[in-house]
């Protein structure tokens, strides 16, 4: 009988990016059961927001991750404008629009390098790096910054997008994601590798309330900009697509999917946006009390923000962030598999674990805000939604 | 051959060692389309390594074997074939010496009681199995072809074209050897930091990375010798540029997958060698 040993993956660890402790027991060198310990990136960021002011939470909110920092700002801003009840122009959603596909393209570029990177196709991960770096130089142009942009305003836009600015962009996003994947396909070691490994059946999908691309690659077929139309996505067609094997390997192509349409998107948004509509200039408002919440797609799926306002300030913000949806699943997907997949796994699930490090306080919902030490001492033996056990 | 011929050769392997690992990585550099390490990165590497001390508290053992695998990787640069010069000694001392690097870069991760370094071990150990018994049998099929028993006597030139097969599979299973993409299981950094070397490093890595560059010039230098014959130069160029872009173009196989290879092409080595040496076809 294969000997057992502890192998801990983590808080450093080549394969992850950011700080994550996974105690993996193993049993020869098949995983036997996943101990998942995270607050290593918990920055307190719904504590630090209130009793701020709006804006100030807003620059704050849209720190939360580096990768999707619109995808932050916009459900922020639009949970505000529910409670102001404000419609923003056309010309100020189709640059939402705009900012998120293309925030959407780099997260999954970004994602498709590190993969390859995982499994040791360095050239490719050059490349797709490279590839980054031209929606990174879009981002610079049309907003000022390659990371956080800082576009939006509660009820307007803090840059104008002329036409040859978006000419220019349009011309630097010359990606042949086609070719990628060709490339990709043809690796008899990436298929397989990734072929069949961590697989979550459409059913474990919706039992565990999976988002994003993860869920989509399972067969479920949800994407908040078909369901929600918000800003832009009710003007534009693109298709969604589903794939039933729900391995890494269909997680893989549901993202270069996401590629492609996210370039059509972009390429109708350019085509129809106008000119002529400026945006509105920013005005005073003024909130007694208001609860707003608003949902968008992000690139790692459902992101939700939830905001508690009071005299102009923020009073609460809740922030239900994809990976955080999906975070559970990490230690029933590692449970059994190979522990040379186990880099593999964790890679295909595109976590985010700056994203995810909220408190969630599930048992007698008083409103507290705790550091992990304290909530595990208070909470000690609770079953938590974070998947620690005590 | 007088014993300071044999020297000079040495020092001059040793010093070729380090400057073909530097010619590989500036290739595959460019095929990243990145500028890339200096040509003698590599020796800016050693001798800073040599000044170092070790930072991690390693076994009296983990500091033997780097030494001990040097030493064997400094004979088999002294027992090189060389076409142009006498060879004194049988493939089976060479192949036992490979063997023996292999096995004491193993026990240095052992020794070095990590769990990422005892997971290299494994895989290492693992792939050992199919890639030394294919590159001695394909070697055993270039001396079958040329009607020797040593490797003194092997005067085949562009066995290549002779030998289409054999030489796919000594080029092929010889990125194990290496530990080169497809078959760098072993040093997966992403999986398991640098894999046997993972917890070295000063000194005892310094010799376990030279014990690294000498074997992979030896290995390059038999293939090019037994391939290409009096050619071997420029065999060996051809077989770096070969490599280095299947390496820039391959993703890495597991070890399952990589052993189920490099098993395969043991068989299809030793039906060669059946057919060659008892059908005398080929």
């Amino acid at each position: 009988m294969a000997s057992k040993t502890i192998w801990p993956v983590g808080p450093q660890h080549p394969a992850i990016d950011e700080p994550i402790f996974l105690k993996l027991e193993l049993e020869g060198s098949t995983v036997k059961d996943v101990e998942l310990n995270l607050g290593y990136v918990h920055r307190g960021i719904e504590k630090l927001v209130e009793g701020k002011l709006i804006e100030t939470a807003l620059y704050t909110v849209e720190r939360v991750c580096g990768i999707c920092s619109h995808s932050h700002a916009n459900p922020f801003t639009e949970a505000v404008e529910s409670v102001l009840e404000i419609d923003v122009p056309a010309k100020v959603k189709y640059q939402r629009t705009i900012i998120g596909e293309l925030e959407r393209m780099h997260s999954h570029l970004l994602w498709s390098a590190v993969m390859m990177r995982e499994l040791g196709f360095e050239t490719e991960f050059m490349f797709f790096m490279h590839e980054r770096e031209k929606v990174l130089d879009v981002f610079e142009e049309l907003t000022g910054n390659r990371l956080f942009h800082a576009l939006n305003f509660i009820g307007t836009s803090r840059v104008n997008f002329m036409r040859d600015d978006l000419i220019r962009a349009e011309k630097k996003l010359d990606i042949d994601v086609e070719h990628y994947e060709r490339v990709v396909k043809n690796q008899r070691g990436v298929v397989e590798r990734l072929k069949g490994v961590g697989k979550i059946s459409k059913e474990t999908a919706l039992e565990y309330g999976l988002v994003g691309p993860v869920a989509r690659a399972s067969g479920v077929e949800f994407d908040v900009r078909k369901a929600d139309k918000y800003d832009a996505y009710g003007n534009v067609e693109f298709k969604l697509v589903a794939r039933e094997e729900g391995d890494a390997y269909a997680r893989m192509l549901v993202r270069f999917h996401e590629l492609k349409e996210s370039k059509r998107i972009l390429e109708q948004v350019f085509a129809s946006i106008s000119y002529d509509e400026g945006i509105p200039k920013r005005s005073d408002y003024q909130i007694v009390e208001g609860v707003g919440m608003a949902r968008i797609e992000a690139p790692r799926g459902e992101n939700f923000h939830f905001v508690a306002i009071e005299q102009n300030k923020v009073k609460r913000v809740k922030i239900r962030t994809p990976t955080l949806a999906n975070i559970l699943m990490y230690s029933e997907l590692l449970k059994g598999a190979d522990v040379t997949d186990v880099p593999v796994i964790i890679a295909s699930l595109d976590p985010c674990f700056g994203c995810l490090e909220r408190v969630l306080v599930v048992e007698d919902g008083r409103e507290e805000n705790l550091s992990g030490r304290e909530f595990k001492e208070k909470f000690k033996g609770a079953e938590i939604c974070t998947g620690m056990k005590d | 051959m007088y014993w300071y011929e044999r020297l000079v050769v040495a020092v001059l392997v040793v010093a070729g060692s380090f400057v073909l690992e530097g010619f590989r990585r500036k290739m595959i550099a460019r095929m990243q389309t990145r500028r890339g390490p200096p040509l003698l990165q590599p020796v800016y590497d050693m001798l800073k390594l040599l000044e170092k001390k070790s930072n991690v508290e390693v076994s009296a053992l983990a500091r033997v074997l780097p030494v001990l695998a040097l030493i064997c990787a400094l004979a088999i640069a002294l027992l090189l074939p060389y076409s142009f010069l006498r060879f004194d000694y049988d493939f089976v001392l060479l192949g036992y010496l490979f063997a023996l690097l292999c096995s004491l870069q193993i026990g240095c991760a052992l020794a070095s009681r990590s769990p990422l370094a005892f997971q290299a071990a494994a895989r290492e150990m693992a792939l050992m199995l199919g890639y030394l018994g294919c590159f001695f049998l394909v070697i055993l099929l270039f001396l079958a072809k040329g009607n020797v028993v040593s490797m003194k006597d092997y005067a085949l030139d562009l066995a290549v074209i002779q030998m289409p097969i054999a030489s796919f599979i000594l080029l092929w299973s010889g990125r194990a050897l290496l530990r080169i993409a497809p078959y760098d299981a072993v040093n997966a950094d992403v999986e398991i930091s640098s894999g046997l070397f993972s917890e070295f490093s000063g000194k005892e890595f310094a010799f376990l990375e030279a014990a690294e560059f000498i074997k992979n010039f030896a290995f390059y230098w038999i293939a090019s010798f037994l391939m290409f014959g009096k050619y071997m130069l420029f065999g060996l160029a051809l077989l770096l540029v070969i490599n280095a872009v299947v390496q820039a173009t391959s993703a890495r196989y597991s070890t399952k997958h990589a052993l189920r290879n490099l098993l395969l092409f043991s068989l299809i080595a030793f039906v060669d060698f059946v057919v060659l040496k008892f059908l005398g076809i080929g």
